[in-house]
């Protein structure tokens, strides 16, 4: 057996080779990956890499201009706007994160019931995504977290549920082209049951477009957390969320225009990020541009 | 088609139902008794369970459900608690300015998306590509409210160019209305730029790859011709959808951009129903916002269908 | 080269119409660079059809679209001339090609679904056309328009000229790409597999309409087609190629008599003829090498059962004049070798295959039917209906698939069916094995009644009936390896796991001509054929008693094809299987078939053994159905039987029967108002038929096959 088990490895090795070398190609995904792993790492060691604690104000250092001190200046209560920037790419990941796995844990299982059953079933369920969707993503975020209430937590609770359908309907269209594949059929006529047709054999192929969308939601849900955070129903004071940030400086932006400035590029430089990274894997994952290989 | 717009009536308002159980069921889970909102804190027990009689709050959900959609039907959302005013006429007032706003920004954003799109996608992995690549990124990934506060800092309160914000009635000052909608409807209409063009470019790549684009080049058409006639027409369709689908974003990214702008419209109104707890004018606005929704998804259909032969001519299948 | 005298063309001129001088056109891909048309010569007189032939990714149609610059990144042309009338085409401009595009050389596409554009009227891409070349006014532009509709034989074109593409069946829709390809009066037509898309009887009214168009007007027609039955009935010259060569041209009769390069004659021999019985198909092994990784020497050497070590380690051999006539191949030995006799069946040896059919079938399906709801969704498909107007009415309407079948199968027996697409044969099959709920009948396996049992007893019955799909790479599960596929389904059924399994897995890859090794690769590392033989070894691994194969072969290329054919007989001879199968292929069936049933739009026409079938008396359409078969051998002209119109949609079948809108021998008004029951016209032979007419009605007109029968003799014997 030693020597079939070694052709499998290799097999999947072949595999993997393939991807990385596609997405080595792909400028797209390596400038997102860069991006999303060197905020992982600032995230990790955002500790470390603040100079200043997040929450020590100083009434003399109040709406400092940058400097070698200060890079990002300080904010209207003398806090060090860098340390605080740093600091905060800590929520947007947990928030991105947070609401986008438990979208897809919810979201797939959804999609792929109704993509493999199809009739009544898919008919209620999709037309429920329909009803959700119906809602712009932010006025259905602000009006759940008026129900939750204002904390990071439940932002993340509110977007996975606004995010469930975008996944679901993914996770059924991605299904519903694999049950065309006569592989299901196959599967069937061998006797499997359904359970194990869905999950064993269908579902392992739909995480190409599960990844996509996952990675693209990631984006949406931080621009969405900020946007919560702005308008005050997100991370509360004194969190250091990027969105919160922008807001305070929203009253000082002709004294002080760093306090928006500084936080706002972090935000674009992590959802361009991972809107880039979503976008490569989009084109090295697509099957058709696979069949033209 | 008549058969197709039957269908497309009946998904809609088996939607529509979802759309309020949904909305019904989210407002009234509320935290906060509301008869103890509007009394305040000293109110007697008696006197709460009267409002709450008068209300209509002491009967099941279910009752409360029917009576609040039939009252919908009618035209009867209810009456504001914190303005004391029927909700409808509340919104009424306000709808007519966002939707203005959400207009705006969505004819700024078709204007530059789709020559962009289709460009980029001629120039497939050229410079013109590239750059507009670029600008699509930059454009999704950066919130609405921070465009808004970028453009308020460099056009209205560096270059002077505009007011940082609020609303002149045309009626009052057409030209006041116009200077005043510049800033918000650019912010917004940058953002939806880079969806719709993002969107057309995709769409035609797609369309460009097909065989009868190949079989247009084989018959000796022009680049101009396949481009314009032959692959514009096919993927102009997909395109009506994605812009009938922003023109709604549009209606949730007013409720962020109106506070920005200080645009007295339906976004404002949501933010303050959420924040004095008002539950009739807050249920009236997401019902009406995701009416909007759903009626521009209609006429995207509608579109869709006129658009494409095979459904306007599709006969009973 | 050719024999044809040119039609219009200046008698005193010798050049050829189009000259195509060391064609070279590349793709660059990530494995590195893919030459797909190497070196290709040839050239084509005015007024004469030339056959590109070749299996998929010969590099055919490369060639053909490089001759009009057609090549997309990352492919390029690197290299050649094409000579058309004096100029080299190659060294025209994108604005001067433009010019010749459609206009002087016009290509007819492969595809009608998808090769016209759906939100243009056809009139407006016909119009487009002649304006854009000829400068011509709309109006004028227009009646050129509509004549070019009617030349190609669209009924009523004045008034279908503003229709859209989905208005029109695939059939029309090939007659409107062709149309395009006429209407500016080219004088080449490129036709890249004009008939590949459509239904056998469709194909034999388009080529019959290409041949009379060409006889009419004169043009040059290059041929693309990987079907050499269309090469024989069209052509008057053929190139043959073979990953990316071309290893022979030919004049078109002398390609079939005497063949100059082993592989036309593997091609010619590979393909199973209607009206002969085999008990082995004679192969070509393997299968064309990858673009990406070609032999050292001649690219079809390691097939080649003439190769010898110069082949191997010689390089590409040039195409040089071979044999006595006009002929020339690409091989260094056609000088030696004589490939002159085909593959001649070995009578003695042949032994009939015997089934009894005494005791109860294996299998039996009666009265089944399976109506699809039309439309998509629950909501889908409703429809309101308006009909002797008042109120609309909501009611669901359904498709008839299968409208009533009965057959049975019998233990070791193969039992065929036939028809065109649409005609409901693979919902048959899916219905009778209950991946799909029937919406009435009875289907018995040993006796066992199929149409009672719940889920969990079909799923344990599955261990007994297999399915072997159409698309071999869609049928395997891209994420498992070919053992875990293979093994699951031993492992599913209790009948071997761990280390047992695994090597009863290595047996059965080697059974079906596999190595051992296989089972550690993913599917997507083997070629079509391979694939369809893992997809047959996860078939038998359960040791079922029937197979239904659903389209088993028609993915694949005829040499690979005629492997697999052969396997499944050798499997059914050493398990002593049953078979279901499921084709269009009218010379597959007749090969590998005991009985054969002839299916149109839901229902069984005709059902007996094979000899029945293609014998008198006939269904009409059985017998039009085997009058369009194209033969892959000149020699045989038949007379064809041409079809009316198209087959009804079955969401509105014809009253009657189903046949009568365009049957040829239609008697009246009994075919119109009486449907006909599925019969045995004559008691005890268990042949059936679905007719009205009488036995000496159904047996006239069916001079085809005699006339074959007596020129077959004369052709298997070479000359």
């Amino acid at each position: 057996m030693a020597t079939s088990t070694l052709s499998i490895t290799s097999a999947r090795k072949e595999r993997m080779e393939r991807f990385v070398r596609k997405f080595r190609n792909n400028t797209k995904a390596m400038i997102g990956l860069t991006i999303v792993v060197l905020l992982v790492l600032v995230a990790i060691f955002a500790p470390v890499i603040a100079p200043y604690e997040i929450d020590t104000t100083s009434v003399e250092d109040r709406s400092e201009a940058p400097s070698v001190a200060h890079p990002f200046g300080t904010d209207d209560l003398g806090r060090d706007i860098f340390s605080r920037v740093v600091m905060g790419s800590r929520i947007s990941l947990y928030v991105g994160f947070g609401a986008i796995s438990a979208a897809l844990l919810v979201g797939t299982v959804i999609g792929v019931v109704s993509g493999y059953y199809g009739g009544m079933v898919d008919e209620l369920l999709m037309r429920l995504m329909d009803a959700a969707m119906s809602f712009p993503p932010i006025l259905l975020a602000l009006t759940l977290m008026v129900v939750l209430g204002p904390d990071l937590n439940n932002v993340i609770l509110a977007l996975a549920f606004v995010y469930t359908p975008y996944i679901a309907r993914v996770g059924r269209s991605a299904t519903l082209s694999e049950t065309n594949e006569a592989y299901v059929e196959s599967a069937i006529a061998r006797g499997e049951s359904s359970g194990r047709i869905i999950f064993s054999e269908v579902l392992p192929n739909t995480t190409a477009p599960l990844l996509v969308q996952g990675s693209l939601n990631i984006a949406f849900a931080m621009l969405a957390e900020a946007s919560l955070s702005f308008l005050g129903l997100g991370a509360q004071p004194p969190t250091p969320s990027w969105g919160l940030m922008i807001d305070t400086g929203r009253g000082f932006m002709q004294s002080a225009p760093w306090m928006i400035i500084f936080p706002g590029l972090a935000i674009a430089i992590t959802v361009i990020g991972f809107n880039m990274l979503g976008d490569g894997l989009r084109d090295i994952l697509d099957p058709k541009v696979d069949a033209i290989e | 088609m008549y058969n197709y717009l039957v269908r497309r009536l009946g998904f809609m308002l088996l939607t529509l139902l979802f759309v309020t159980v949904i909305t019904f069921a989210v407002t009234n889970i509320l935290p906060g008794d509301v008869a103890l909102l509007i009394l305040g804190p000293n109110a007697t027990d008696q006197s709460i369970q009267a409002l709450q009689a008068q209300l209509g709050l002491d009967k099941p959900l279910y009752v409360q459900y029917i009576d609040w959609v039939l009252g919908l039907l009618q035209g009867d959302m209810g009456t504001s608690l914190r303005f004391d005013e029927p909700v409808a006429q509340l919104i009424g007032e306000k709808l007519g300015r966002s939707l203005l706003l959400a207009t705006a920004a969505t004819a700024i954003a078709v204007f530059f998306a789709l020559p962009l799109g289709v460009v980029a996608a001629v120039k497939q992995n050229e410079l013109p590509d590239l750059f507009a690549s670029m600008f699509g990124f930059i454009g999704i990934s950066i919130p609405i409210f921070l465009w808004g506060l970028v453009f308020i800092l460099v056009f209205a309160v560096w270059l002077g160019l505009f007011p940082t914000g609020g609303y002149v009635p045309p009626s009052e000052d057409p030209i006041g209305t116009l200077t005043h909608l510049v800033l918000p409807a650019s912010a917004m209409g940058f953002a939806l730029t880079a969806y719709i063009m993002r969107m057309t470019r995709s769409s035609m790549l797609e369309v460009l790859s097909e065989e009868y684009i190949k079989l247009a080049r084989a018959k000796g058409m022009t680049q101009r011709v396949v481009v314009l006639k032959h692959a514009l027409q096919n993927a102009i369709i997909p395109v009506i959808t994605v812009v009938a689908f922003q023109f709604s974003y549009a209606f949730g990214g007013v409720v962020v951009l109106e506070e920005v702008f200080f645009w007295p419209g339906i976004g404002r109104l949501t933010l303050t129903a959420i924040q004095s707890r008002d539950i009739p004018l807050l249920q009236g606005c997401i019902i009406v916002v995701a009416l909007i929704y759903m009626l521009s998804n209609l006429t995207a259909d509608l579109l869709y269908g006129y658009f494409d032969p095979r459904i306007r001519y599709g006969g009973d299948d | 080269m050719s024999t044809t005298t040119p039609t219009h063309d200046d008698p005193s001129s010798s050049s050829p119409l189009l000259e195509v001088r060391n064609l070279r056109t590349q793709f660059h891909t990530e494995s590195g660079t893919v030459v797909a048309a190497n070196d290709v010569s040839f050239s084509l007189d005015a007024g004469e059809t030339m056959g590109l032939v070749g299996e998929s990714g010969a590099g055919k149609s490369v060639t053909a679209r490089s001759l009009l610059q057609l090549i997309d990144p990352p492919g390029e042309i690197a290299g050649g001339e094409v000579i058309f009338e004096g100029e080299n085409l190659l060294d025209y401009s994108e604005k001067q090609i433009q010019r010749v595009r459609g206009n002087k050389i016009a290509l007819v596409p492969q595809d009608p679904m998808s090769s016209l554009n759906p939100v243009l009227t056809v009139g407006e891409q016909i119009i487009e056309t002649i304006t854009h070349h000829q400068g011509m006014e709309r109006d004028e532009a227009r009646a050129q328009a509509i004549d070019a509709m009617t030349d190609v034989g669209i009924p009523d074109a004045a008034e279908r000229i503003d229709d859209y593409p989905h208005e029109f069946s695939g059939g029309m829709r090939q007659r409107v790409l062709i149309a395009i390809g006429l209407s500016c009066q080219p004088d080449l037509i490129i036709a890249d597999e004009p008939t590949t898309a459509l239904d056998v009887t469709t194909q034999a009214k388009i080529l019959d309409l290409l041949n009379e168009l060409q006889e009419e007007k004169g043009m040059g027609i290059l041929m693309i087609t990987h079907n050499l039955g269309v090469v024989a009935q069209t052509c008057d010259t053929v190139g043959v190629m073979y990953a990316g060569n071309l290893v022979e041209t030919a004049e078109m009769h002398e390609l079939f008599r005497h063949p100059q390069h082993p592989y036309t004659r593997g091609l010619i021999d590979s393909i199973p003829q209607i009206d002969t019985a085999y008990d082995e198909l004679p192969t070509l092994d393997g299968a064309m090498p990858d673009l990406t990784d070609l032999p050292q020497g001649c690219n079809f050497a390691p097939r080649c059962e003439y190769a010898t070590d110069a082949c191997r380690t010689g390089g590409d051999p040039a195409l040089e004049p071979a044999g006595p006539g006009s002929s020339r191949a690409a091989c260094i030995r056609t000088d030696e070798i004589d490939l002159r006799q085909g593959y001649v069946p070995d009578d003695v040896e042949r032994t009939e295959k015997q089934v009894d059919r005494s005791g109860d079938p294996l299998f039996e399906v009666k009265n089944l039917k399976k109506y699809f709801s039309a439309g998509d969704g629950v909501i889908g498909n409703l429809s309101l209906s308006r009909n002797g107007g008042g109120i609309p009415k909501l009611e669901r309407r359904y498709v008839k698939a299968v409208d009533g079948i009965s057959f049975d199968i019998y233990e070791g027996e193969t039992v065929g069916l036939v028809g065109e697409s649409g005609c409901g044969k693979s919902t048959v099959a899916r219905t009778a094995l209950k991946l799909l709920e029937p919406t009435d009948g009875e289907v018995y396996f040993d006796g066992q009644p199929m149409h009672e049992m719940g889920d969990s007893e079909v799923r344990s019955l599955r261990r007994e009936m297999q399915m072997v799909f159409q698309d071999p790479h869609s049928s395997l599960n891209p994420r498992k390896t070919v053992g875990q596929i293979v093994g699951r389904a031993m492992e599913k059924h209790d009948i071997a796991t761990g280390e047992e399994k695994r090597q009863r897995v290595r047996e059965l890859l080697e059974r079906v001509g596999l190595s051992a090794s296989a089972a550690g690769k993913y599917p997507h590392e083997f070629s079509g054929g391979q694939q369809q033989r893992i997809a047959i070894a996860h078939a038998l691994a359960v040791e079922p008693k029937l197979i239904v194969c659903d389209e088993p072969v028609s993915a694949l290329d005829v040499s690979v094809q005629a492997q697999i054919l052969n396997l499944l007989n050798e499997i059914q001879a050493e398990f002593g299987l049953s078979y279901l199968f499921i084709s269009h292929n009218i010379g597959v069936v007749r090969h590998i078939c005991d009985r054969l049933a002839v299916m149109y739009l839901g229902k069984i026409v005709e059902f007996g053994s094979i000899e029945q079938v293609f014998d008198t008396p006939f269904h009409p359409y059985t017998e039009s159905l085997l009058s369009a078969v194209p033969h892959a051998d000149p020699t045989r002209k038949s007379e064809r039987i041409f079809l009316e119109g198209s087959v009804p949609s079955p969401l509105d079948p014809p009253s009657g029967c189903p046949f009568q809108t365009r049957c040829p021998k239609k008697i009246g008004e009994e075919c119109e108002t009486v449907v006909p029951d599925l019969e045995e016209k004559e008691a005890g032979t268990g042949h059936y038929l679905s007719c009205h007419l009488s036995i000496e009605e159904m047996s006239e007109h069916a001079g085809f096959v005699q006339s074959e029968q007596a020129e077959q003799s004369e052709a298997q014997h070479g000359d």
